[in-house]
């Protein structure tokens, strides 16, 4: 079993990860959403660590009150989060409105690799991996 | 602006609040990689792009950094939750 903090904003749960491009990587901040198909990401950051279209693996369309948006999904180089180090994982490039204060979103094609606790009164996750995608680091 | 000395987040949140920060030099757990007690502030900005760019002419000199708002985040991202591949 492992235990991770996470931060509160609101209502809101939110936890550092990192994304490695080929030469550096970013340090992110999203917001853990089981509600969420994918791990999504900032177009711009992915494009800083050195993705270019021409790496997308598909598009993606999401609708929205505002029309449809487009994304693509990118399979990068090493992803952390909550203790794991994924190679090859595949994140959704989304736009992220600045207002909204995150680099993205923590999904589910992340979360599945685990059972885990959300405990909200003590701002930890608990969590304990159960396939073979995950590579826990401790 | 010169790098700041080393501060921890909520150090962070009340010297540049509601702005986002360029983050270096963390402290980084070494068995939690993402998890770390301090950090210098490297550049501000009203917007992500604006605090990465003022950041950039420093940026080569890190392997990597983090950009994050210092204000009350916001949400939920109701719309940007479900996505279908366009194929």
């Amino acid at each position: 079993m492992m235990v991770f903090p996470f931060e509160r904003s609101g209502d809101l749960m939110t936890v550092t990860a990192r994304v490695w491009g080929a030469h550096t990587y970013r340090e992110l901040i999203l917001v853990f959403d089981t509600g969420a198909t994918a791990t999504s990401i900032e177009p711009a950051i992915v494009k800083e660590l050195g993705y270019s279209s021409s790496d997308a693996i598909l598009r993606t369309r999401v609708p929205t009150p505002a029309g449809v948006q487009h994304g693509q999904l990118f399979r990068v180089h090493r992803f952390h989060a909550l203790g794991a180090e994924l190679s090859s994982f595949v994140v959704q490039a989304l736009a992220i409105d600045d207002e909204y204060g995150v680099d993205g979103l923590l999904g589910m094609n992340f979360l599945e690799n685990y059972n885990f606790t959300v405990r909200p009164r003590d701002r930890r996750i608990h969590l304990e991996p159960v396939n073979s995608g995950a590579s826990p680091t401790v | 602006m010169d790098i700041s000395e080393r501060l921890t987040w909520q150090q962070i949140r009340e010297r540049y609040p509601d702005q986002w920060a360029v983050l270096v030099e963390h402290d980084w757990d070494e068995h939690y990689l993402t998890t770390y007690t301090t950090a210098r502030v490297l550049a501000c900005g009203a917007s992500r792009a604006e605090a990465v760019a003022r950041a950039r002419p420093a940026l080569d000199a890190y392997d990597g950094y983090g950009c994050r708002y210092t204000g009350t985040i916001r949400g939920p991202m109701f719309q940007l939750k479900q996505f279908k591949l366009d194929i």
